[in-house]
């Protein structure tokens, strides 16, 4: 054979160079584009056999056969590499396409966990009032008789207190009735530094079950006692949260009436946040919910914080959380919100 | 409270053009709330009161036709009619005496004679049920028909049956006792008043009459009582015996002394009327200290500066003056009277001086003087604005700050939070075998629950998640994770309640819960999350013991000495005992404990600069040596330069020698100048296993 190729043939490289590009054609799978390499690059292929002749050619026709074989290889080595790259792709999409998952499957991962609704709620309040400059505080839930109802001019025999049916623990401690005892704690520390404005916030107690009730209930209780406070005050304040609370078309009304330790004393509502004022099933048709009581704190609640009620004025007012946790998310049952069911509880994540 | 509208209109005028929906609203917006209106059996409207307790005055047809007056401008009129009284005095036929006016300071009383028992008119009947009473006869329907109208109970003897004829209006006896209407025998203490005859008591003041001097259908004459008792005595004494009245209820809120003649002369006119009575001349009335009306001297300044207002003195005595107050108007020289709080003008009168009337004994400061002056000016006048005065920084302070984090970090590890009763059932610390003496039986006992599964405040939070579990399993939610925050209550051990409030106290404490296959380390796991989202540091998990935990499966978290947490699988015992087919693996947090550990601002450490060196450590140690023992070993020998070492595997089986595990560690060797050489990190590692040689006989796996 090499003596066949001691002369250079230039026919003989077109020949091969329309071998090599008709077998390229036929070049499909990665395993032709191998075949396909031996054939014209490999120790004995076509191409390889072309470059070892050069060395046996006389030095003029070497450079010109050089040239022409080199570029013929050159140009092979790209359709391989152009070649791979395309075979590569596609047979990468191949495999992705066989990878394919059903989506629809479930995450992994912990689902998340949920609040109750009731301190769900309760946060709402808390935030609202801190930033109207309010502290919140808390107080104990066994009380004394003195500040749940003597210093909030409660005395022995009012009738109030049949309002009011309590878990006693001895006749002179009992589980609060409400949040306000707190008021009296805080202002005992606070006088008689004005402006004061707190909310307290927990757990109260009445001796009561029904669907509308329950013996254990959470209260937001709130108090500012300043220089010059006043009723209009407190109606400001109110709307305030109510329409941060219910959003900022709500209004509010208020309605006289009577707690022993407020004087002015007054029930407020809050135009229906479903039907906005309408009227609608939540709110019984009346456009309203009853939402607060609220007042001008007492002459005597006042000296009993501390202050001089001559010097200063107070106002403060004082809502059910659960009554208000069951009209924001519809929940016509208080009991719901004690059963702690999972399957209630996991519709506040 | 009912009244129907008739009636109403009968005393009041309501303007044209006011229908029933439009008063109902205008009578709740002075503050009489009308929670409905109803029909009577013969269909007429009915307004029902919600009347605060402040307003006994308002508990009659004549106190809303008073409040209606005032409101549409109107004026009332008491009930007109003919009172045909004669013959002998009814003083010469009747004493009476009372032997503490404090506690009743009036006692009227008219005698009726020849009367006919019978039932009463059809339009008496049906007045009284429009208003929910039931007709008895002709004397009892008028004394209630007399009540429901002008507010003044009254009750009626049968005179002859009167022991003397003679009322003594006396504190029970000791051990007296009486049979009221009811039928029911009352045994009865000084603290209870009573109207008594020469011999016994006949009645219970200002609550029910007896059964011995109760009309019937054979009595022909009558004393007539109507009286004015003390609030709170009639209070105290109804709760005694726990016996509410539509008498009781009035009185105990405090009446009217001036209205009782009115009521006597009323009644007996309407007894003339229906049952032929013949009424005996004048009234026996021991009222030793007629009340004289209380005057309050109000600042004008002084109600704008709480209302928010700025009326003027006369525009507030006009408004008084429609509620029947008296009011003067005082000059004052000053202007500007004390406590104006900076509000209000001071142009006019400054000071009003407000007689207050009789029926309005609620009235009593000038807060309450404000308040009148508020609702008939208006609630819905006054305007709303927001607090002028300096500005406060609000802030929910430490504790509140805890448990939002609290709530937020178990939300994200998937805990659902609950909320359950702080009271629990006594019996419910012998379900979860805590044995007798333990401290966690010092609970505060309610002394009036409703239920006895409500009687004992809970000591630990662990009954409140159980009732949780046991809620869910009923329903086939099997498996779940549960959190609550809040607090427990405690007696101070020893100590008798009696000692007074000093001997609770009040710890707050998070119960954290898995139920359905969990185990400890899951538990673990949660626990250990939540401490270090709160910035705990140094938290070691310790075994330990609780009764109501399995006894091999049960650690405390620790830091620096303080118990932070007990944690572990429920006792099989205790699960028995809830008849609980789930496993419970349960956690108390002591917030209490954590708060002063729990890192609000974290402080940066710098990273390191340079890579670190690591290696893996497979070593054999005895079954019994705890991971965290060997850790902490390989922390000690290793000394400084041992950033971290962290166990990834624990082996136990047939490759090993019995009674051996395999602990395999992840060393990760650091210096913060400089990069570690082979043979610097070679030197520790030996130190390494020296020490677990040494220390507890063990060596590398190999």
């Amino acid at each position: 054979m090499t003596e066949q190729v001691s002369t250079y043939i230039p026919e003989q490289v077109s020949e091969v160079e329309a071998l090599a590009k008709s077998a390229f054609d036929q070049v499909k799978t990665p395993e032709d584009l191998q075949s396909f390499r031996i054939e014209f690059l490999g120790k004995k292929g076509m191409i390889t056999y072309l470059l070892k002749g050069l060395g046996q050619l006389p030095p003029e026709a070497r450079r010109e056969a050089g040239i022409r074989i080199n570029l013929l290889r050159q140009e092979v080595e790209d359709l391989i590499t152009l070649k791979e790259s395309s075979l590569g792709r596609e047979a990468e999409a191949r495999r992705l396409e066989a990878e394919v998952i059903d989506v629809t499957l479930p995450g992994k991962g912990t689902p998340l966990g949920s609040r109750h609704p009731v301190n769900l709620v309760i946060l709402e309040i808390k935030k609202i009032f801190v930033s109207l400059g309010f502290e919140v505080w808390e107080g104990p839930e066994i009380e004394t008789d003195y500040y749940n109802f003597e210093a909030l001019n409660i005395g022995r025999d009012h009738p109030a207190r049949d309002t009011q049916d309590s878990f006693y623990i001895t006749p002179d401690i009992l589980l609060r009735t409400h949040t306000s005892p707190v008021q009296i704690r805080c202002m005992e520390i606070k006088a008689p530094e004005v402006p004061l404005r707190m909310v307290a916030v927990g757990k109260t107690y009445r001796r009561d079950n029904d669907a509308t009730h329950s013996p254990m209930f959470h209260q937001v209780e709130g108090l500012v006692v300043d220089r010059g406070t006043s009723l209009a005050e407190l109606k400001g304040t109110l709307l305030a949260f109510a329409r941060r609370m219910f959003g900022s078309e709500t209004r509010i009304r208020l309605r006289p009436s009577h707690f022993p330790f407020t004087e002015p004393s007054a029930e407020v509502d809050v135009s229906c946040p479903i039907c906005g004022g309408g009227g609608c099933g939540v709110c019984k048709q009346s456009g309203w919910l009853e939402i607060l009581g609220a007042g001008m704190v007492h002459p005597n609640v006042l000296r009993a914080g501390g202050y001089d009620p001559e010097a200063v004025n107070g106002f403060a007012f004082g809502m059910g959380v659960e009554r208000i946790a069951m009209q924001r998310y519809a929940i016509d049952n208080m009991r719901l919100l004690f059963e702690n069911d999972l399957r209630f509880l996991g519709q506040f994540r | 409270m009912l009244v129907p509208l008739k009636w109403l209109k009968e005393l009041v005028k309501i303007p044209s053009g006011v229908e029933v929906d439009r008063l109902r609203e205008d009578l709740t917006g002075i503050g009489l709330a009308v929670e409905a209106v109803e029909s009577s059996p013969d269909g007429e409207q009915v307004l029902c009161f919600e009347i605060t307790t402040n307003r006994p005055d308002c508990l009659s047809v004549l106190g809303i036709a008073r409040e209606a007056a005032a409101l549409y401008r109107t004026g009332y009129r008491r009930p007109a009619f003919r009172l045909a009284e004669g013959g002998q005095p009814a003083s010469d036929l009747a004493v009476a005496a009372v032997t503490d006016a404090a506690l009743c300071p009036r006692y009227g009383a008219r005698v009726v004679e020849g009367i006919r028992i019978g039932p009463s008119p059809d339009w008496l009947c049906a007045r009284l049920e429009a208003a929910g009473v039931r007709p008895i006869n002709n004397v009892v329907d008028a004394t209630n028909y007399v009540m429901l109208e002008l507010g003044q109970p009254l009750h009626a003897f049968d005179f002859d049956t009167l022991a003397g004829r003679r009322i003594i209006v006396r504190p029970a006896w000791e051990e007296e006792t009486l049979v009221t209407l009811d039928g029911v025998e009352r045994l009865l203490d000084p603290s209870i008043l009573v109207i008594a005859d020469a011999e016994r008591a006949v009645a219970l003041a200002g609550i029910m009459g007896g059964l011995d001097t109760e009309v019937t259908a054979s009595t022909t004459n009558i004393l007539l009582e109507a009286a004015n008792f003390d609030a709170a005595c009639i209070r105290r004494g109804s709760r005694t015996l726990a016996l509410r009245t539509e008498a009781s209820l009035r009185f105990e809120k405090g009446l009217d002394p001036e209205q009782v003649p009115g009521a006597l002369d009323r009644a007996a006119a309407i007894l003339e009327e229906i049952a032929g009575g013949r009424t005996a001349t004048g009234i026996v009335d021991v009222y030793p200290d007629p009340r004289e009306p209380d005057r309050i001297d109000t600042r004008v300044s002084r109600v704008n500066g709480l209302l928010g207002t700025a009326l003027a003195g006369e525009e507030m005595a006009q408004l008084l003056a429609r509620l029947d107050f008296g009011v003067e108007i005082l000059a004052e020289v000053d202007g500007t009277g004390p406590g104006n709080g900076g509000a209000g003008p001071s142009n006019g009168a400054d000071r009003l001086l407000v007689s207050v009337p009789s029926f309005r004994r609620d009235v009593t400061l000038e807060a309450d003087v404000a308040e009148e002056v508020a609702r008939l000016h208006g609630y819905d006048r006054i305007e709303s604005k927001l607090p002028s005065g300096l500005l406060t920084q609000g802030g929910l302070g430490r504790w509140l700050e805890l448990e939002e984090r609290i709530r937020s970090v178990l939300e994200g590890l998937g805990l659902q939070e609950t909320l359950s009763y702080s009271f629990t059932a006594p019996d419910v610390y012998d379900r979860l075998e805590i044995p007798p003496d333990h401290p966690l039986r010092s609970f505060v006992t309610v002394a009036n629950p409703l239920a006895e599964e409500q009687r004992a405040m809970r000591t630990t939070l662990l009954p409140g998640l159980m009732n949780v579990i046991m809620h869910n399993v009923d329903r086939r939610v099997n498996t779940g994770r549960i959190f609550e925050i809040a607090r427990t209550y405690h007696l101070k051990q020893g100590e008798p309640p009696q000692r007074g409030i000093e001997a609770v106290s009040e710890r707050r404490n998070v119960g954290v819960a898995c139920f359905g296959d969990p185990n400890f380390f899951e538990l673990k796991g949660l626990i250990s999350n939540l401490l270090a989202g709160l910035g705990v540091e140094g938290v070691e998990f310790l075994p330990a013991r609780a009764e109501f935990m399995h006894p091999g499966r049960c650690a405390e978290a620790r830091t620096g000495g303080h118990k932070l947490a007990v944690l572990g699988e429920l006792h099989p015992k205790v699960l028995r005992n809830y008849d609980l087919k789930v496993g419970v693996a349960a956690a108390e947090v002591y917030l209490d404990a954590v708060f002063p550990v729990a890192v609000q601002v974290r402080r940066y450490r710098p990273l390191p600069k340079f890579p670190p060196v690591v290696r893996d450590l497979a070593l054999i140690v005895p079954r019994e040596i705890p991971a965290a023992a060997v850790t902490s070993a390989i922390r000690e020998a290793g000394g400084e330069l041992v950033s971290e070492a962290a166990l990834f595997d624990v082996y136990e089986g047939t490759q090993l020698p019995p009674g051996t595990k395999s602990l395999a560690f992840t060393i990760t060797y650091q210096a913060p100048d400089r990069t570690l050489t082979e043979a610097e990190v070679r030197e520790p590692q030996e130190r390494i296993l020296k020490m677990i040689g040494d220390r507890f006989g063990g060596r590398l796996r190999t």
